[in-house]
């Protein structure tokens, strides 16, 4: 009971001042980092290489939602720069940001349609991140042979981000629940 | 989950099932390996004989290709996220495993498919 009255306070504090939008951006923002790490520190391997959950994105899908575009574009960019000096490679922070950035730009796009849940946002995020990896891999690698396993990284995007929306779909559910 | 999400995960599904319908219809296993460093071939070798081929990218990146009962995996590389190793054997044509570190790119061929005569090593 205690724990759920910090969280409405929390929330509340969205409509109100500059300084908790702050603090709140940096626990989403520290919130990404950590759920990247955890899946930085336990991969799951799905035998095609760059296919992953995508926790951190549920973190950029909650900014999207209770702060709009420009901020969770922050977020969203600040993320994968530390995460790529945290504990990526040089190399991975090229991809991660394809990815990122073209699963940014559907998802404002989704977002604007009418009917369009958090769900639906986050399937076409997975399946675009995973697109926007392809493509820049093949930038880099200019192998043609890359795009063979688009099947695969489609169906792996849309399951991952179907995860990851009906995470975020009850969030809100809950958030919004408690504005009330 | 509403209607119009379940449709957009539907139609992702079928594009992507519809894909790997496409893969497995048009799956021919191969004849050749194709080794491909930064962009240009650096070696193909035949499928039936069993070998292993250092592959190096130049900068001190190396990748242990071993080529096994007509199936290829690397064994061994210095790359830091290792997904080449993990990725296994391949023997299909157009199956590829990539190291993107290295920008090593080996791929399993059929030289039958694209016209050419077996000039593998």
């Amino acid at each position: 009971m205690k724990k759920q009255d910090k969280n409405k306070e929390v929330f509340k504090r969205k409509h109100m001042g500059k300084t908790s939008k702050v603090a709140l951006c940096g626990c989403l923002l520290g919130f990404a980092l950590i759920l990247g790490y955890i899946e930085f520190l336990f991969p799951f391997h799905f035998g095609v290489p760059g296919i992953k959950l995508g926790l951190a994105n549920l973190a950029v899908l909650l900014c999207l939602y209770l702060f709009g575009c420009p901020t969770a574009l922050l977020i969203c960019v600040l993320r994968i720069l530390l995460s790529a000096v945290l504990f990526g490679n040089s190399f991975s922070f090229l991809y991660s940001l394809a990815g990122g950035l073209l699963a940014f730009g559907t998802m404002v796009l989704m977002k604007r349609l009418k009917g369009i849940g958090a769900s639906g946002v986050s399937i076409c995020g997975g399946v675009f991140h995973n697109i926007g990896q392809l493509f820049m891999a093949y930038f880099v690698l200019r192998e043609g042979v890359i795009f063979f396993y688009i099947p695969i990284l489609i169906l792996a995007g849309a399951l991952t981000g179907a995860l990851n929306g009906i995470i975020i779909s009850l969030v809100l559910k809950r958030m919004h629940r408690m504005e009330d | 989950m509403n209607k119009k999400d379940i449709l957009v995960f539907a139609v992702f599904l079928v594009v992507a099932l519809l894909g790997v319908l496409l893969i497995l219809l048009t799956l021919k296993s191969g004849t050749s390996v194709a080794v491909t460093v930064d962009g240009k071939l650096t070696g193909r070798y035949a499928l039936s004989k069993d070998r292993e081929v250092l592959i190096e990218d130049g900068a001190g990146g190396t990748n242990l290709m071993v080529i096994l009962d007509g199936k290829v995996y690397i064994k061994e590389a210095n790359c830091p996220n290792q997904d080449c190793v993990r990725q296994g054997e391949i023997s299909y044509n157009n199956e590829s495993i990539i190291c993107l570190p290295h920008k090593v790119v080996v791929t399993v061929l059929n030289p039958k498919d694209e016209g050419l005569d077996e000039e593998t090593r």
